[in-house]
């Protein structure tokens, strides 16, 4: 049993059944997920509440809505010291915004997630909010932005915040230009375009199988520059964003998410003012090791970068 | 452009014989007397002693080739390095040019022997030319004070003086149309600028290697390097040289951890080969040089020093096939920095190459292991060697 395998085995099944790693409370679940759906459609979106009760929760007033990575179950976020567990225990009061079965389409999705937050806000009265995106799931949240930043949505986006999401495939032997060869195939050929031969064995867990069918399509329009596919980004010249990347990452590299980092807000002639950040996990940020998709959401060093994506949230 | 014969012992007919280091030479590479570093109380007798008995012994380089000294416009005396193509293999019409990076020199290509760049190009039938341009041991060794020459020169020389003497020299001596250009980060830098900004037009092929042409959002590495780039200022130049041959020598760690592994994956190079490199193949860098990269890693375009011209924008005027090469572990170039150079560049026959694990290599390249180690041969010669013969002119 190789080294990556045995952390992986500690923070998804051992953390877990013997409790002494922070997780999140899973009791009464059903109680505190909305259901919500988009309009016209039959897309089960589901919302669930985790309520912090961390003594930090009361410095924080804004929940902050997590989107499902897609690339993994969600259970990854709150199993073992998930991201979900870890904001609890920050003090985050955090919605975990998911859909029941398949996901869809990444814009028939982002249509569900803008429903959710705003069926949210009309729910609890709340209607400022931090938004993040995860792995996969970024495109559809970041889709999902336009509708939440219109006039008259109802909310209030105060910060944004990706991780491990790419944007920009335009480029020979991106992960949208070689994802094809392992759609509807076994999980564990993600492991191949990561770049990491080790992490098959991670998908022995049911709380990590990917959903595959899920993953972008190679076609024309993911191939498609980021700059055409999601212009609205260059007006976003206020809303405070943060990249957050693996610097080893192969399936959401530096370079697919640099493009629309570069040309969110650029409506502003002076890119200084625009209030965004460009994160990149690994030793070169003073974290412990260089991350690939997995190790951001599961990696023995996760908490590493949690912990500056938690800073940067609640700069005011 | 004039040319003077090199000074130094004239090269053997045979490119295999060995050569290394004297005790005269690594006193100037240290350019301070190597008595000042021990006059101090006990443990600097021990420190001078333990360097004298070192400093005798030589580090071989296996290969050797015909040595020459272009000369600059400006009157700098240059080094170029000559290795025929091996006998008996396909000729090439192109000759090949290979330049070095930042602190460092034409030695770095040559320290791994028959396993290098340089050997297995002259194998596949390439007439290659290694350089060292101005401020190394044996292109100037320019002074920190006085001297015939100082450290008065920028990345624009590189690109406006010392490439313009290289090129014509290689192409004066072999009648060819035009070169293919091999550079190694900063190698590669100056010919971004030159290329597309100063109308060269005599390098038919570009090879680029963890070159930036831009520069993405600062890491927490190269903040700091920003931060210490103050105090660096006080003096003309970076002194790696010297650090780095006592580290080598004596196993004294001068170089903050944070600084090697900016530069490269530890994993990825041989002991021998990392202390042969510290010993012959760092080099000081001019606190002009540095201010200029600063002044990029700063505003995240690469500029003339004045800022005047943007060599980032001029990646557009470059028409040349051009292969850009990043490694994913590179610190200092990130892939999306090879991304955006790729996609600036004018050329219609452009291509990009990002070593790293999801693209099918064995590691996540550094920025100095994509030239040296043995997963470099294996991994990333080949590539080259294979681009060169597709793009090797008419």
């Amino acid at each position: 049993m190789n080294a990556r395998t045995t952390r992986f085995l500690f923070a998804m099944f051992t953390a877990t059944a013997l409790g002494c790693a922070p997780r999140a409370d899973l009791t009464n679940l059903d109680a505190r997920t909305l259901r919500a759906a988009a309009p016209g459609e039959a897309l089960p979106m589901r919302a669930t509440y985790f309520p912090s009760t961390s003594p930090r929760a009361r410095r924080r007033d804004v929940p902050l809505v997590v989107v499902e990575p897609l690339l993994f179950r969600r259970e990854i976020l709150y199993t073992g010291g998930g991201l979900v567990s870890y904001l609890e225990d920050e003090g985050f009061p955090v919605w975990v915004v998911w859909v029941d079965g398949l996901a869809p389409d990444a814009r028939t999705l982002s249509r569900g997630i803008a429903e959710t937050v705003q069926s949210i806000a009309r729910e609890t009265g709340v209607r400022r909010f931090d938004l993040m995106g995860t792995s996969l799931g970024s495109e559809a949240t970041l889709r999902a932005l336009e509708p939440l930043t219109a006039p008259g949505s109802g909310v209030e986006v105060r910060r944004m915040v990706f991780v491990g999401g790419g944007f920009d495939f335009a480029y020979p032997h991106s992960f949208a230009a070689r994802v094809a060869s392992v759609r509807g195939g076994p999980a564990n050929k993600l492991c191949t375009l990561d770049g990491d031969v080790d992490c098959a064995r991670d998908f022995a867990s049911p709380a990590a199988v990917p959903w595959l069918w899920t993953l972008p399509a190679a076609d024309d329009d993911a191939l498609r520059p980021s700059r055409e596919r999601f212009p609205f980004v260059e007006h976003l010249t206020h809303l405070p964003v943060l990249f957050a990347g693996g610097k080893s990452d192969g399936l959401a590299p530096s370079e697919s998410f640099f493009p629309l980092y570069t040309f969110w807000g650029s409506e502003q002639p002076d890119a200084g003012a625009v209030p965004k950040l460009f994160f990149l996990a690994g030793r070169e940020n003073g974290l412990g090791a260089d991350f690939d998709q997995f190790d951001l959401f599961a990696g023995e060093r996760r908490r590493e970068l949690w912990a500056y994506v938690v800073a940067w949230l609640e700069k005011d | 452009m004039s040319t003077s014969k090199s000074a130094s012992p004239a090269p053997g007919p045979s490119p295999r014989a060995r050569r290394g280091v004297s005790l005269s030479r690594a006193s100037r590479a240290l350019h301070v007397p190597s008595a000042s570093l021990a006059g101090r109380g006990a443990r600097g007798v021990g420190f001078a002693i333990a360097l004298a008995t070192s400093a005798c012994a030589s580090v071989p380089i296996s290969i050797r080739g015909e040595i020459e000294h272009p000369v600059t416009h400006d009157g700098w005396a240059l080094t170029v390095e000559h290795f025929a193509p091996a006998p008996g293999s396909t000729a090439r019409k192109r000759p090949v040019v290979i330049c070095h990076g930042i602190l460092s020199n034409r030695h770095f290509f040559e320290l791994e022997g028959d396993d290098s760049l340089t050997m297995v190009l002259a194998r596949a039938g390439f007439d290659v030319w290694l350089v060292d341009m101005r401020g190394r041991p044996d292109a100037g060794a320019p002074g920190w004070f006085f001297g015939k020459h100082t450290y008065d020169y920028d990345v624009d020389t590189f690109a406006r003086e010392d490439m313009d003497a290289m090129i014509s020299y290689v192409l004066a001596k072999t009648r060819a149309h035009d070169v293919a250009w091999v550079g190694h980060s900063l190698g590669g830098m100056i010919a971004y600028a030159r290329m597309g900004a100063m109308g060269e037009s005599r390098v038919g092929a570009l090879v680029t290697i963890g070159s930036p042409g831009m520069f993405g959002p600062a890491s927490r590495n190269s903040l700091r390097f920003y931060e210490a780039s103050g105090a660096i200022g006080l003096l003309p130049a970076f002194p790696a040289q010297g650090p780095a041959w006592i580290d080598a020598k004596l196993g004294l760690s001068l170089a903050p951890p944070i600084l090697t592994d900016t530069i490269f994956q530890t994993e990825n190079i041989p002991p021998a080969t990392f202390r042969a490199m510290e010993q012959l193949a760092v080099n000081d860098a001019s606190n002009g040089e540095l201010r200029q990269l600063v002044r990029g890693i700063r505003s995240g375009e690469f500029t003339s020093a004045d800022g005047r011209v943007s060599y980032t924008q001029g990646l557009s005027a470059i028409h040349a096939p051009t292969l850009v090469i990043v490694g994913r572990g590179d610190e200092i170039t990130d892939p999306l920095v090879g991304r955006s150079v790729w996609e600036r560049l004018g050329s219609s026959d452009k291509e990009l190459l990002v070593a790293g694990k999801a693209e099918g290599f064995s590691t996540d390249f550094g920025h100095v292991d994509l030239l040296a180690g043995p997963k470099a041969h294996r991994e990333i010669f080949p590539r080259i060697v294979a681009w060169l013969e597709e793009h090797d002119g008419k």
